[in-house]
């Protein structure tokens, strides 16, 4: 009976080539926990898209109370970030880069403030659907260990995809799609071992573009990479910012990542200090 | 599907830890069925020992016998009686028996005996007594003024094959019995009791003795299938209700059936603290596992795997292993027991003497019923799964950015 519904998809399934059907089987009903169909999503007019803010946040201050001493590692932040930018978040180490990001990135909360994310104030969600929010409104790259050490380049891609419920054909050809794009065609049937520390962090660019997010959050993304690496990841990004108009948030201690930025939000101690576009 | 994948690919990365937790839920349904099989067929051994081979596994008696065992209370089976018995499609023979107390006289010395009567044929099917004979031989056609005596009676009565020996006691009704009679042979029980007691004779020779011509103590019944006892004595009560009491073992024996159930209680205990060594061993091997990969569920979560999914998927990993790991359990329990049962372990030396102590035969035969290996199989299955509940749970509500820090 629960195979009802997706007796399209069945079909779908049967006629794909056997490779794809054990890479990319995914089945939306048999997800538990996901929500089939994404978030409504208020669609502003296609003519404000260019001006239009993905993150908004107002007043946002984070405190940490671990060893009895409270930690204050946002102290009111308001930053507005628009589709299509390409912002770099610096600052020393403790600053609260990656407290912020965090925050906007659904995964922790403020202690006060707001942070609306692609019209949506997280504060008023769920857990189960702030989860379901991250799976299809926000792209993830991490520091390392980005991917899933079982599943190769290109599961790890469509297994977001999946986890939306999408149809198998449509998993692998887009995963295979995104691999190409940023350069591991050749790559696909790889684990994540016996991948390069820069190929790695190129899947997971591929796979924070699966789920055809607002945006893209990345903290330190490039901390482990050699410079060649760094560079590559960072070509990449960019033009991904530029033909596909991908809003890219991330945060770096490197000079060369910051020199390519074109915005620059610097934080000192919890707070923004200075706000520079380019 | 997709998880039931990541699940089977999970299984296959760490295989040494996958290996040492499948082998731990091996040892624990291996030990847990071995040690229950030896019980089993212990308790099958007391039962057979005892029942199987002495009283049977029901008996018939006059009405009142079994609470005042005197000749009074004894009954006269005519064939329809026996008829009737055979009719149960399980029985497989009926044994009629014919005992009483006396005083036993050998030229020096005198003892207290136990006289029984029995059916030189008939008796084969239960206690067969000529396959026990220690010295001398089973009675045979014309031995109605014989007695086989036990092995241990015949050194305290200080007699030899061949002497003869004086009974003394009371028939029926009161009746004033004795006899002389040529000891033909002697015979040994595992029970130590009946080798200091018994003086055996044909079946006639005891009632003429006793004067209780025609009359038995016991029917005694042999069935083909021993699980067949309670519907057989029920049905038998029915059609003897008004003269005959029919009794069952247990309710004949009921200090046999409470030493099997204490055995078995002490029995569980042990396994009890086996259970609760595996299951503690699973948890730390699982606790292991889902610490190991903290960073990657931060990850999945991040990303927007549903914690659900998350259970779901670790669970299939846990069942997967728990279902090898009982099905491999039962698999290599089987053709140790099965050795044993073939083979039992014959004692000697002083755990035979304790044996033969309880009147049992100093041999341990393992048991195959199925129910001793599945129940224990399912047990240590659910064992896993329960214990493996909590790291479950606690993967499931990791905090992204915490399990992600470490
Ligand atoms: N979970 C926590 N508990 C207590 N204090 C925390 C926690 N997370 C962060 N902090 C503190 O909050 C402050 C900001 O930390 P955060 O990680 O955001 O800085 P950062 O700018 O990302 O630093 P880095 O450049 O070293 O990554 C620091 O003082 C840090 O010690
Ligand atoms: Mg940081």
């Amino acid at each position: 009976m629960r195979y009802a519904h997706r007796a399209e998809s069945n079909y779908e399934y049967s006629n794909s080539t056997k490779e794809s059907s054990d890479e990319c089987y995914a089945a939306e009903s048999m997800i538990p926990g996901v929500n089939t169909h994404p978030m409504t999503q208020i669609e502003p007019e296609t003519s404000n898209l260019k001006k239009m803010s993905i993150i908004t946040t107002t007043g946002l201050t984070k405190v940490y109370n671990a060893d009895q001493v409270p930690v204050h590692a946002l102290r009111g932040v308001d930053l507005t970030i628009d589709k299509g930018e390409f912002t770099s978040i610096v600052g020393p180490s403790g600053s609260g880069k990656t407290t912020l990001l965090n925050i906007i990135g659904g995964l922790d909360e403020p202690t006060e403030g707001k942070a609306l994310i692609d019209n949506t104030d997280l504060t008023t969600l769920s857990d189960r659907k702030l989860i379901n929010f991250r799976l299809h409104h926000i792209g993830f790259v991490f520091q390392a260990y980005n991917l899933i050490p079982v599943l190769t380049a290109l599961e790890n891609v469509s297994f977001i995809m999946q986890m939306q419920g999408r149809s198998s054909r449509e998993c692998r050809e887009k995963s295979i799609d995104l691999l190409k794009e940023v350069g591991l065609e050749d790559k696909i049937n790889k684990r994540p071992s016996e991948l390069s520390g820069g190929q790695q962090q190129r899947v997971a660019v591929a796979r924070a573009l699966a789920s055809k997010p607002a945006f893209v959050l990345a903290d330190e993304p490039t901390a482990n990479l050699d410079s060649v690496s760094t560079a590559e990841l960072l070509d990449m990004m960019l033009e991904l910012n530029e033909r596909e108009e991908m809003t890219f948030v991330f945060s770096t201690h490197d000079q060369r990542v910051i020199d390519r930025a074109r915005r620059v939000v610097t934080l000192v101690d919890g707070k923004i200090d200075t706000d520079e576009k380019r | 599907m997709l998880y039931f994948n990541l699940a089977w690919r999970n299984i296959w990365r760490n295989k040494r830890r996958t290996i040492i937790t499948i082998l731990s839920i091996v040892v624990a349904v291996f030990l847990a069925s071995v040690m229950r099989s030896m019980q089993e067929g212990q308790y099958t051994d007391m039962i057979e020992n005892t029942v199987g081979t002495f009283s049977g596994y029901i008996q018939i008696h006059a009405d009142d016998y079994w609470d005042d065992k005197t000749l009074d209370n004894t009954l006269v089976a005519t064939d329809s009686v026996y008829s009737k018995i055979q009719a149960e499609e399980s029985v497989r023979a009926v044994v009629p028996r014919l005992e009483s107390f006396a005083l036993a006289a050998g030229q020096n010395q005198s003892r207290p005996a136990m006289v029984m009567g029995v059916d030189i044929e008939a008796e084969r099917n239960l206690s067969d007594p000529e396959k026990r004979i220690q010295s001398g031989s089973y009675f045979g056609k014309n031995d109605e003024r014989s007695v086989i005596i036990g092995t241990e009676l015949m050194q305290r009565l200080d007699v030899q094959l061949g002497d003869s020996l004086v009974l003394i006691g009371q028939g029926f009704r009161g009746m004033s019995a004795t006899g002389l009679y040529e000891v033909k042979g002697t015979i040994a029980f595992p029970n130590p009791q009946l080798n200091r007691n018994l003086v055996m004779m044909p079946i006639e020779t005891a009632q003429y003795f006793l004067a209780a011509e025609d009359r038995l103590t016991a029917l005694s019944i042999i069935l083909d299938d021993t699980e067949q006892v309670d519907r057989t004595v029920s049905n038998l009560q029915s059609k003897f209700s008004d003269d005959y009491e029919v009794m069952s073992w247990e309710t004949m024996m009921p200090e046999l059936t409470q030493t099997i159930e204490a055995d078995r209680g002490s029995g569980l205990i042990m396994i009890f603290i086996l259970y609760i060594v595996v299951g503690f061993g699973i948890l730390g091997t699982v606790l292991m596992m889902i610490t190991e990969r903290t960073y990657e569920f931060g990850v999945m979560i991040s990303v927007g795997t549903p914690r659900l999914a998350i259970t779901l998927m670790l669970g299939i990993e846990i069942l997967l292993m728990a279902l090898v790991g009982t099905a491999a359990g039962i698999v290599v329990s089987i053709p140790i027991a099965w050795y044993f049962n073939v083979n039992p372990i014959q004692f000697s030396g002083d755990i035979a003497a304790v044996y033969q102590s309880y009147g049992l035969e100093a041999v341990l035969q393992f048991s195959m019923e199925p129910v001793v290996f599945y129940s224990q199989a399912i047990t240590v299955f659910i064992i896993t799964l329960v214990f493996s509940l909590l790291p479950l749970i606690k993967a499931s509500r990791l905090n992204p950015v915490e399990a992600m820090r470490s």
